[in-house]
């Protein structure tokens, strides 16, 4: 038995997969073989070290961080089941007072259609075409599919909306798209939730869209443009709901920088973290260095009331609980 | 160990069970990220996309696989295929292994490797060594259950982990002599 193999076998020791055979072979090997022995040793020691890493945890709860976009996916899914029972949603539905937060599947399709049609009378509108270009079958579907695989930019549908129910006098056919919407792939990933407007907006045309495409050669832009401001802000990710802002405090001589974030507080030596603390049950305010800078001093808002002082010794890298 | 009924609770459409069921595994899917990533950060959004993947997948989970191994499959694509950096990790396909070993033989004190030394470390290992690594290590995984999550032959399994712990050794050691780190 050549050293490549042993050197295989004792890999497998270290995952608890030798026969008593092969654990014989191993060690008959390495009595005469010192190369070897030293390098089971080597190979012991960094499993033993691999398995003792630690265990780290999130700092903030990641499922309480992720809570608005899951409640957004959920009114989707309800809103698709709902597109099931009622495959046969009539425009007219449209006015009726709709849910806030949980756009139906009308909601959708109305959308979709209408940035169709808007969609479509912005090209022909640029294009010189309007006058009798708007109820051409065959166009309005090539628009479809570029309407939708857009259908990120909400915002566009949102604004043209307006436009479109006015224009059409609500005769939109919605019908037409069902399907194309069903199956567009942005319906299936995450979607951009369309928040419900409020009903009025869909009746009166306020001009706005109309200015700023013909003011706009790019439609895109223009439109976009117009209606940046009106968008709903996606969440932010990352920040869990309550969780304190981080605080910064450089020691006075600018060597060290602690930092809270989250519930630990962290003390860094030129962007190299030197210590971290516990996780804290509370919020962490009052970072403050002594004058010798060898010494931080932070304090704990109890989630359950109260106050706790914690002490961190830079010298001995190591932090007590200080009295009050 | 997430309990069977949890799981069948929440693919039926409980969503207070399949959000238990989150909380239950937020932990595990983000210390793989934490590991692969070695970043806090990335990880923190690496896991969150994760925990939205298996939201909505939870659907498409069969019985048949563990469900632990499903839900690292899930995070570690996303640590792999979405935050796959650009920097150079080493060709672990270009050592002999034993002749290099060989020349490292040295009867040297072993004295504890620090924690930070064996993290730039993992971090150097190519993604899918890494993966194994963590999956070995910081989930307990079998070589069968790592290579149900990473969707790899068995015996590239083992290859894999053998030769990221070789590697390792090797690093940790130039470590310890004053080598350069990087």
């Amino acid at each position: 038995m050549n050293c490549q193999e042993v050197i295989e076998l004792m890999h497998r020791q270290l995952d608890g997969d030798l026969d008593e055979q092969e654990h014989q072979l191993l060690l008959k090997h390495t009595r005469q073989c010192p190369d070897c022995a030293a390098m089971f040793e080597r190979l012991k020691k960094l499993s033993s070290e691999l398995e003792n890493l630690p265990r780290v945890m999130p700092s903030y709860s990641l499922v309480d961080a992720i809570m608005p976009q899951l409640e957004q996916l959920e009114s989707y899914r309800i809103s698709e089941a709902a597109s099931v029972e009622t495959p046969e949603a009539k425009p007219g539905g449209r006015s009726a007072p709709s849910r806030r937060r949980k756009p139906g599947w009308r909601m959708w399709s109305g959308a979709i259609a209408a940035s169709v049609v808007a969609g479509m009378f912005i090209v022909s509108y640029n294009a010189g075409l309007f006058e009798n270009g708007s109820n051409d079958k065959s166009f309005s579907s090539s628009v479809a599919d570029s309407a939708t695989a857009d259908s990120n930019k909400s915002s566009i549908s949102r604004e043209v909306r307006k436009y479109a129910f006015d224009e059409q006098g609500g005769e939109v056919n919605v019908e037409s798209f069902k399907h194309e919407a069903a199956n567009s792939p942005s319906s299936k990933e995450l979607p951009i939730p369309m928040y419900p407007q409020k009903d009025d907006t869909q009746k009166i045309f306020t001009g706005e869209v109309i200015d700023k495409s013909g003011g706009n050669s790019s439609s895109d832009g223009g439109v976009n443009g117009s209606a940046t401001g009106s968008a709903q802000e996606p969440p932010q990710q990352g920040i869990a709901p309550g969780s304190p802002a981080p605080l910064t405090v450089a020691s006075s001589d600018g060597v060290y920088v602690a930092q809270s974030s989250g519930f630990v507080v962290r003390i860094t030596k030129a962007d190299e973290v030197v210590f971290e603390t516990p996780r804290k049950n509370g919020q962490i305010s009052k970072l403050t260095w002594s004058e010798d800078n060898n010494q931080l001093t932070y304090e704990i808002q109890l989630d359950q009331g109260g106050m706790e002082r914690y002490v961190v010794d830079l010298a001995q890298l190591k932090e007590t609980k200080a009295d009050h | 160990m997430v309990e069977p009924d949890l799981i069948r609770a929440a693919q039926s459409g409980d969503r207070d069970a399949l959000i238990t069921l989150l909380r239950e595994i937020e932990t595990h899917v983000y210390r793989t990220a934490y590991y692969i990533l070695n970043n806090e950060q990335d990880a923190m959004d690496a896991a969150q996309e994760a925990l939205i993947r298996i939201y909505t997948k939870i659907g498409s989970y069969e019985e048949k696989a563990q469900f632990k191994t499903w839900i690292q499959r899930i995070v570690t694509n996303i640590c792999i295929d979405k935050f796959r950096r650009s920097k150079p990790t080493v060709s672990i396909e270009e050592h002999d292994m034993v002749f290099r070993e060989k020349q490292n033989v040295e009867n040297e004190v072993m004295s504890a490797y620090a924690i930070q030394d064996i993290r730039t470390a993992i971090d150097k290992l190519p993604e899918h060594h890494r993966a194994v690594v963590v999956l070995r290590y910081l989930q307990d995984f079998s070589y069968n259950e790592i290579a149900d999550s990473l969707d790899l032959p068995l015996n590239t399994v083992k290859s894999y982990l053998f030769r990221a712990r070789q590697q390792l050794q090797t690093l940790l050691q130039d470590y310890q002599k004053g080598g350069v780190r990087g």
